[in-house]
């Protein structure tokens, strides 16, 4: 009898060792001084944490007793990534979310920020991209614009003016003109977008779908149809692209598009936002004011057409350590509202800042500044391709277009799998 | 008696207790998963409807038919080309087969997402060059077309796999008695009858094993397919364990993915099941 009892007391003992081994390394991370606060903030855009963790060095010289740590995921994984922290408890103080499918998702964690000093200065364009039951529960990260980044010396050597081209008609006239002219001035052709990603499906679709909502975001999100109002334009562009992009066009891939084909001069232009910014200028200083220009989608064609200006991304608070509520806003309007931050964000991030009322002159290049004038405009149109439901990018709109590029499938199947897929997936997870 | 008894619990029970921790209790928390439609922070019940949508869902049909077919290329072609190796490396004791032994296992010590970059490197640029200097058309674009996709991510899974599958098939070989081999060849037996009549019968086990290790994996692949073509052209080469993942993680309709989870499960238990029945009594 004594013997068992002391097989079982070494038993349970090491089982209890090897317990405590495991979760110790938790707790370790878990305590925390009364006075010291560490929020965790978690980002989505790996291509800018150097910047954001500068933002919160400098917020720590000023804050001693406030550290902020980053936790980076994304291309692709980060959504992904953000469940697995909610789902083991461990939800992060500040959190970066794309859209309000995702904002959706998280919206009993997150706290309204409408009182806050930083959302009373947003550019009321973006305020509805971060609505979830009628409260502001998340603020734009910046002001991003989509339309067709195009190279300056390129047009240039092949004589064309940018400021000239004003609608359609004028756009295909440069178009086909650069096609003809494509060994004279060193291309391999016209366009050099890349067919392989499908978030730049997404962000070119969302030209011909957003019109419709007219920056009413949380109607785009709760919208059960997919919205065919400018198809015949959008079909024109995708048989344009067709036709003169770099071949296979499948192929194509992100980082190349941008960092070759487009940097080099081997393409005139390709569908991208302001996001390209950092990339040319780290390839080479001065590379964007020389030689960068963007123009617009020509989807009215009644002259109204403008670059989309929008914000893909928001900040939201969550509500599960009430204790650090307090210093994650503090932090929040910090970086919305100070000179400081605002130097780092326009200066190293290159982001438009998506306040009112903020000096232009101040921004870097006057490609940013164009942009900022557009998207405070009464004409400015937030894209809505972050509002389609999940998985809708990847899983169906991409795919299908992906297929139509290769002549894979008809317009008209396009239109039919498209929509069809919409619904299903809208129904489904509009269903919480 | 008794303390014999208890031992045996003492060694024992750890390991259940962390079998059912970590493999029983998830499982059973996920098939009533399956019945609902969680997407990871709420769920309801929904019943079966998760099943009734699912076989109904043109992209799941499509995923799961391309993973049957998948696994049935593959287990033939890897239990073919595993064996042919192992006959080889068996065939004289030297040091060139010695050497093979090594260079043959080699891919398996490399992990699946390497292995799918370093091919997708061979069959995007490599390939590429090889048809821009031959002018073969053959070599062209070989993972931007579904078909040519799908044979890429069968030859990378033979090439990954057949090392391993060897080993299997080396250890049964060298366990067949010398002493029959040689009263075939005194009995003027050819190499060929020697392997179809000596051979092969006595390797009955080691296809059992090899069959269900290939089965199982194959119809489980995941990594080789991310790292190789993700789903891609246009999720033609998307197997049932990417379906599944991107429904979780990408869709987040869970319960949803959770559900062809249970599905997957059900298909590889019974194939699984009835190839173990079919060999085992051909070993008989």
């Amino acid at each position: 009898m004594k013997k068992r009892f002391f097989k079982i007391a070494k038993l349970t003992f090491m089982l209890s060792l090897s317990l405590i081994v495991l979760t110790c390394c938790s707790f370790s991370s878990q305590k925390e001084n009364n006075s010291k606060i560490t929020l965790n903030f978690f980002n989505q855009k790996p291509e800018i944490t150097a910047q954001y963790q500068k933002l919160a060095r400098m917020y720590h010289a000023k804050h001693p007793n406030v550290n902020i740590q980053i936790t980076t995921s994304g291309q692709g994984g980060g959504a992904a990534a953000l469940q697995a922290k909610f789902a083991s408890g461990e939800a992060p103080d500040i959190i970066m979310l794309g859209g309000l499918p995702e904002i959706d998702r998280y919206k009993d964690h997150l706290i309204n920020l409408k009182d806050l000093k930083a959302s009373k200065n947003i550019v009321p364009n973006l305020v509805s991209g971060g609505i979830s039951n009628k409260r502001m529960v998340g603020i734009p990260v910046g002001l991003e614009a989509h339309g067709w980044s195009y190279n300056k010396a390129v047009f240039a050597k092949a004589g064309i003016d940018a400021s000239k081209i004003n609608n359609y008609s004028e756009f295909l006239k440069a178009v086909e003109k650069l096609n003809s002219e494509k060994k004279k001035i060193g291309i391999d052709a016209v366009f050099g977008f890349n067919g392989a990603d499908t978030s730049s499906i997404a962000s070119v679709s969302a030209q011909f779908t957003s019109l419709p909502y007219n920056n009413n975001l949380v109607k785009a999100f709760k919208s059960k149809t997919f919205p065919w109002k400018y198809e015949r334009q959008m079909k024109n562009y995708y048989d344009l692209v067709k036709k003169y992009n770099v071949q296979p066009i499948l192929s194509v891939k992100y980082d190349p598009s941008v960092q070759d084909l487009f940097f080099n001069g081997k393409v005139a232009m390709i569908p991208q936002g302001n996001w390209i910014i950092p990339t040319l200028d780290g390839l080479e200083k001065g590379y964007v004011q020389k030689n960068l220009g963007m123009l617009p989608f020509f989807v009215k064609n009644d002259g109204t057409d403008r670059l989309l200006t929008g914000s893909s991304w928001y900040l939201g608070i969550t509500k599960d350590h009430p204790k650090r509520q307090k210093a994650a806003k503090d932090f929040i309007n910090w970086m919305y509202t100070s000179k400081e931050a605002e130097n780092v964000i326009i200066n190293e991030m290159r982001f438009v800042p998506a306040t009112k009322n903020f000096d232009v002159s101040r921004l870097p290049d006057d490609l940013s500044k164009q942009i900022y004038r557009i998207g405070t405009s009464k004409n400015a149109q937030s894209p809505v391709h972050k509002q389609y439901p999940n998985g809708f990018t990847n899983q169906a709109l991409g795919p299908y277009i992906q297929r139509y590029f290769v002549n894979g499938i008809s317009w008209k199947e396009l239109k039919k799998e498209t929509s069809a897929k919409y619904r299903q997936l809208r129904e489904i997870q509009s269903g919480e | 008696m008794l303390i014999k008894k208890h031992q045996y619990l003492a060694f024992v029970l750890p390991a259940v207790f962390f079998i059912l921790l970590i493999i029983v209790v998830p499982f059973l928390i996920g098939i009533y998963y399956s019945f609902t439609d969680s997407n990871g922070l709420r769920s309801s019940f929904i019943g079966w409807k998760n099943f009734e949508v699912l076989f109904q869902d043109s992209t799941f049909l499509q995923s799961f038919w391309l993973t049957v077919k998948f696994s049935f290329v593959s287990v033939i072609l890897i239990n073919l080309v595993g064996l042919a190796f192992a006959l080889i490396v068996t065939s004289h004791n030297n040091r060139l087969t010695k050497s093979l032994r090594t260079i043959f296992f080699m891919p398996n010590l490399i992990g699946g997402i390497l292995l799918g970059f370093i091919w997708q490197f061979i069959f995007t640029s490599a390939f590429q060059a090889i048809a821009a200097a031959f002018h073969l058309d053959f070599f062209k674009g070989w993972l931007s077309n579904p078909s040519t996709g799908f044979w890429g991510i069968v030859i990378l899974f033979v090439w990954q796999m057949s090392g391993y599958i060897m080993l299997i098939y080396i250890s049964f070989l060298n366990a067949i008695p010398k002493n029959t081999i040689q009263a075939a060849v005194l009995d003027g037996a050819k190499a060929t009858q020697i392997f179809f009549f000596i051979k092969l019968p006595q390797l009955a086990p080691a296809f059992t094993i090899s069959l269900f290790l290939t089965l199982a994996n194959s119809f489980k692949l995941y990594e080789q397919n991310l790292a190789l073509t993700n789903g891609g052209p246009y999720r033609s080469t998307e197997m049932i364990s990417m379906y599944i993942y991107n429904t979780a993680f990408v869709n987040f309709q869970q319960g949803y993915a959770q559900a062809a989870g249970i599905i997957l499960f059900l298909c590889v238990t019974i194939v699984s099941f009835i190839q173990l029945a079919l060999s085992r009594k051909r070993e008989g």
